[in-house]
Parts: C-alpha cells; structure tokens; sequence
C-alpha cells in the first residue's frame, strides 16, 4: 500500500507537467523552447498530398503561407491567433470572414494543388479557401471555389485539398488564396495554412504522359 | 580594390539603414519628392556587419547563385495577428503598438524564398528607447497544429533606430511548413517600434 502510494505522486506530477505545456502552447508560443517542435493539443487528420495523375511528385514545387501572415479584408472582423499559424474568428459572424493573401508565380507556370489546412471541431460552423484571380478591373474568376476546400464535420487539424491544372497568366491577372472563417467565432474553427503546388513551365513533367491532365473540358477533343 | 569595394557597401549600408528607418514620428513620406531622402537625426546602434551579410554584399551584380538579401519592412508585410490590437504607423516602414496588446503586440510577415534555398542569418532593425527590448522571431508552421520556434532576437539598445543579427538555419520546405517572422513589441507606445528584418539566404 505505502508503495502503491508513492507511485501515485510521482504519476500525477508527471501527467500535469505534461498537460501544462500543452494546454498553454496553443496562446503562449513565446514560451516556446527554441528548435523543439511543439505539436498542439486537439484531434487531426493527416492528409498526404494529393496531385493529378501522371505529375511526378519530384517536379512540383511548393508555396505555402500561414494564415497569420493573411490580410483580412474588413476592418470591422473581429479574429485572434489560434496557435501554429491559425486563426480564428471572434466577432458575431457573418459573411465578412475573409483573409486574402496574394502570391507570385513565374509566368507560365502551372498550378497543380490548391491545399486549405485547418482545425474544425464545430458541427455546424465550417471554413473554407478558394484560389482567385483579379484583373484589377473589377472582374475575378473562381479558379477553385469555397465548396471544393471547405472543411466539414469536426475532425479537427485536417485538409481540404484540389488537385488542377491551371498555368499561370501574369500578364491579366493577380493570384490570391482566399480564406473564410464564415460563421466560425471561436476557436472550434480555425484557418491554418494554404498550399500551393505547381510546375514550372518548360518542365518535361507538365504533360508527363504526353496529354493534357485535370480540366479538359475548354478542349474541343479530349483523348480518354 | 576589394576593400574599397566592400568600405562603399558598408558605409552604402549604414546610409540606406538610417534613411529607411528614419522618420522619428509621423508619415512624412508624404512631403519627399521621388528619390529624395530623409536621414534621422538621431544617432543609431548597428552591430557590425557579419561575413554572411559581407557575403551577399559582395555578390556580383546579376549572379543567379550565392548568398543575397531579402529585405522586408514591418509596415509592408506585416499582419496583426488580433483584430483588437491599436496600432499606428511611425515612419520609415515601422510599426507600433498603441494598445490592446492581446499579448504583445505582434505581426506576422510571410516569407517566401525558392525552396532548397536557406535562411542563415536575419539582421533585425528597430527603433527602441527604453530598457526594455522588443523581439524578432522565426517560425515554422506545419497547419496541422505543429509549430517550431527556429530563432529569436531582441532589440539591444536604447537609444534609438539600431540593429542586431544572428544566425540560424532554416530551409525552405514549403510542402511540410509555411515561414513567418513575428515582430513583437512587448509594450505600447513610440519607444518600440518594428522596422524590419533583412535575411540572408543561401542559395
């Protein structure tokens, strides 16, 4: 008995001095140690990488940003950091949840994955990213819409993701990654991270197969 | 012929340092006639130069390959990472903390760099007047919940605009994480203001 007991305190400190850290890691990343990797508490689902088929993995290249470093687009969001680069919402809701990030590729290039990662523990609240371009004169077109990397159910860390093929036109257009916090206002649904995937152009890789991959449906004959 | 080379990009360095961080309070930039200059009267601390950034100074113009910079300003790219935090503009690219700290009055800044190529160095500009010390920090966040702190650096002195470097080690790997610097105020008011970063990246 005297022996069970002594097993008892050391158990319990040692679980405490591990649910501390966690628990505070999410809002006090200054504490954090220098070089150790800190995973935050709550459930995830890792998701690999998805691209279209016959794109080698070796010829993609990757821009990813996390939503901290985002814009949002109305001075009236109300929002906080969430921890790794997340954020979440904290006024009443709403359309008005955007963040708006833009990003540059080489002319040419080709867009290849469209990657939204998040954390959603809500039943009933979602978030979503789509990939936009402008044209700086009041036109924009929905290269990959909210529907297509909208998080749903509550599994937590986890990913939304659109394999595509879309090159790059400097020339006419701006690139944005769009995140929507929607009607998420707390911390049951965050924005994390964006993705981007693609392949330069000139790659032998582009049409590795030697036909077109993704959308093909602009093309007058399409070969199965 | 090289040390005379390296002494104009030194002293070229201080210059650009002080003219881009001046402006002491206010958005002056709006009385500067294109490609003039404002220089700060006030004296400014910069910790000598490190061979990494002598490096990238003595790259070749046009070279495709090699050590450079990446230079950012706080007021350019930097996000506030609260909805509530009062901030304001103080000149030259810098940012300050007003209030509603939610905790320390920071800013996230992306940072994209080609992958394969690294961060080894950051030189941190500030404008800081008090004992206390504001502070620069790298991350690294995976999106799912994972999160890395690869380096930190404080303000050092007290007197004014200044800067201090150090190194680290970060690649870029975008598919497994995004890079962020956050700038960090700790206090309200003019005495700490973010004015940038400058990176040294290896190719």
């Amino acid at each position: 008995m005297k022996r069970r007991r002594s097993m008892f305190w050391p158990v319990v400190l040692l679980a405490v001095s591990t649910a501390i850290p966690a628990i505070g890691a999410q809002m006090e990343e200054d504490q954090y140690p220098q070089g150790e990797k800190i995973v935050l508490p709550g459930p995830r689902t890792p998701v690999k990488i998805e691209l279209p088929d016959g794109v080698p993995t070796d010829s993609v290249h990757y821009k990813s940003m996390a939503v901290s470093t985002m814009h949002s687009t109305y001075s009236s969001l109300g929002f906080a950091y969430g921890g790794a680069g997340c954020m979440y919402r904290t006024d009443g809701g709403g359309d008005a949840g955007d963040f708006d990030m833009e990003f540059t590729l080489p002319d040419g290039a080709v867009i290849v994955l469209a990657r939204y990662e998040f954390y959603d523990t809500n039943a009933t609240q979602n978030t979503a990213a789509a990939l936009m371009t402008f044209d700086a004169a009041g036109g924009f077109t929905w290269i990959v819409a909210f529907p297509e990397l909208s998080s749903s159910g509550t599994p937590g860390y986890s990913v939304a993701q659109v394999p595509l093929s879309y090159a790059v036109d400097q020339g006419n257009e701006t690139l944005v990654m769009r995140v929507d916090l929607r009607g998420g206002t707390n911390t049951t649904v965050r924005a994390c991270r964006v993705v981007i995937g693609y392949v330069l152009e000139g790659s032998d890789h582009i049409f590795v197969d030697g036909f077109e991959f993704g959308d093909t449906s602009a093309w007058d004959l399409t070969t199965p | 012929m090289f040390g005379l080379k390296r002494s104009v990009l030194v002293f070229g360095f201080i210059v650009v340092c002080a003219g881009t961080l001046a402006w002491a309070e206010g958005d002056l930039e709006s009385d500067l006639a294109p490609g003039q200059t404002f220089f700060p009267a006030e004296p400014a601390f910069h910790q000598p130069l490190h061979p990494l950034e002598i490096e990238a100074m003595d790259r070749a113009p046009g070279a495709t390959d090699g050590t450079y910079f990446l230079f950012v300003s706080a007021s350019g790219g930097g996000s506030a990472t609260n909805s509530g935090l009062d901030y304001s503009y103080s000149g030259g690219g810098c940012l300050q903390a007003d209030g509603n700290m939610a905790p320390d009055g920071e800013w996230d800044v992306d940072i994209q760099i080609p992958e394969g190529h690294t961060i080894g160095g950051i030189r941190y500009f500030y404008y800081d007047s008090v004992s206390e010390n504001s502070m620069l920090k790298v991350y690294t966040f995976g999106g799912d919940g994972t999160v890395t702190l690869e380096f930190s650096i404080s303000s050092s002195g007290d007197t004014g605009y200044g800067s201090d470097f150090d190194t680290l080690t970060v690649p870029a790997n975008y598919a497994d994480y995004s890079i962020a610097l956050r700038f960090s105020m700790g206090i309200t008011g003019s005495a700490h203001r973010a004015c940038g970063a400058r990176l040294v990246i290896l190719d």
